[in-house]
């Protein structure tokens, strides 16, 4: 084995890396080659300097700053990953305005959306005075198959609505009606509505229940200027027509 | 066994890298226990405790502080994140030197800065090449320029021959550790490092030279 080959060895056997075999094989070559014994110094000196960069200290700042930073990442992680309700009082203590901004936008559309899409019901028509009147229209309403007394009429004035929609009374049939045989016409006429079919009939408000005009909307625009208010009439009567 | 790499984690089922050992007096395994469990100051502990090996083991293999720091940091970061993988009755450190060397590979990946310097760059600047006798090793270098010889020449070894000798010379592990931390052969790690040594002791030779030369 050439010097070369043996040198490659030697860096193994330097630190004892080689197994038995080999490590006689370069001891036997080093007692006759004095190059190859002060390529071993050699060697030996330069891996001690490799080695004494194991002692080197650092600085505990870097420590610090690399523990303050992952702990941080791993405090984020874990808040991410719990609910709400369990995280501690201290982290939802920092976001105490955020959660009353958040309350009082809530409590304000509670309160104003209602307000905004309410109506007040219109006063529902009293069945027996329709009856009486005898005018095409009240005859279909006393040929409803469900009698809807005017009490619950003005409670439910939606629901009667639909009723009135969903039974239409040929006309040759309101005069038996009249005549007072309103339940066998309500059998008879009691036909189911298909989903999506055109109801003809709408009932009519009486001649003598007038609506109320909707008071028109106000709606203010403060500006920064205490001077300048922007005023915005809109006729509620209009926009529903 | 060849191992599985999965996001930076290797999924250790190699007998190389050490098992059984933990005994009842581990630290780490009782601070592992915790945090598993979800216990960020038994996870601090494990910081504390293992610190320094992350640390100087990737200022070794980046050669520098901010991105040993950098590092150090995704390591950790990436041991909360798969600490259930770790299974119970295996050697920590060696797991831990697993991801230490896959996350400075992966950083240095991403920004490139691996050093192009090689030890061929010394014969083109005309430096001399003749060798200094390891008594002038001793005697010309002061610790401070000692340490920097060495780090320049490791930023000067190829990667792989780098993270070799970092963890067997300088962090003291057996080649048996080494090859299951680097997922290679035994055989692969001393030809490796025996090719780093060589390469390193013909630098600081070269260095002593161009000193005396000035």
């Amino acid at each position: 084995m050439n010097c070369d080959s043996i040198q490659k060895l030697i860096a193994l056997y330097s630190e004892g890396d080689l197994g038995a075999a080999q490590a006689t094989t370069v001891e036997t070559h080093l007692l006759s080659c004095a190059a190859c014994q002060s390529f071993l110094n050699e060697l030996e000196a330069s891996q001690a300097m490799v080695k004494a960069l194991a002692a080197e200290t650092l600085d505990p700042a870097s420590f610090d700053r690399v523990r303050q930073r992952v702990m941080e990442e791993v405090s984020r992680a874990q808040v991410a990953h719990t609910p709400w309700w369990r995280l501690p009082h201290s982290v939802l203590a920092g976001w105490s305005p955020a959660w009353a901004v958040g309350l009082a936008l809530v409590l304000g559309l509670g309160f104003l959306l209602p307000w905004r899409f309410w109506r007040e019901p219109a006063a529902p028509e009293p069945r027996e005075h329709a009856v009486a009147s005898g005018s095409p229209t009240h005859q279909q309403v006393a040929a409803s198959p469900t009698p809807v007394s005017s009490a619950e009429a003005v409670q439910k004035p939606e629901l009667r609505q639909l009723a009135l929609r969903r039974k239409v009374l040929p006309r040759h049939r309101l005069a038996l009606a009249a005549q007072g045989e309103p339940e066998s016409i309500a059998a008879e006429t009691e036909q189911p509505v298909e989903q999506g079919a055109v109801l003809g009939v709408e009932t009519t408000p009486p001649a003598d229940i007038v609506a109320e005009p909707l008071p028109p909307l106000l709606i203010k625009l403060m500006t920064d200027d205490p001077n300048i208010v922007i005023v915005w009439l809109v006729d509620l009567e209009t926009q529903e027509k | 066994m060849a191992p599985t790499s999965n996001g930076g984690i290797l999924m250790v089922d190699d007998a190389r890298l050490g098992s059984g050992a933990h005994t009842g007096d581990d630290p780490t395994a009782r601070w592992l226990q915790a945090a598993k469990a979800g216990d960020a100051s038994a996870f601090e502990q494990i910081m504390i405790l293992h610190q320094r090996q992350v640390l100087s083991t990737s200022l070794r293999l980046l050669g520098d502080v901010k991105d040993a720091q950098d590092a150090a940091q995704e390591v950790f970061l990436r041991l909360y994140k798969y600490l259930n993988r770790f299974q119970d009755g295996r050697q920590f450190p060696p797991w831990l030197y697993r991801i230490t060397v896959n996350v400075c590979r992966d950083l240095q990946r991403r920004r490139q800065k691996t050093t192009m310097l090689s030890f061929e760059d010394l014969r083109e600047t005309g430096e001399a090449i003749e060798p200094a006798s390891a008594t002038d090793l001793e005697a010309e270098f002061s610790l401070a320029e000692k340490r920097s010889f060495v780090k320049e020449a490791l930023r000067r070894l190829p990667a792989k021959e780098r993270a070799a000798v970092v963890l067997r010379d300088i962090e003291g592990l057996s080649t048996r550790e080494v090859a299951g931390i680097l997922g290679s052969s035994e055989i692969t790690v001393r030809s490796q490092v025996s090719s780093a040594r060589l390469k390193m002791k013909l630098f600081l030779e070269r260095r002593l030279k161009a000193k005396k030369r000035l």
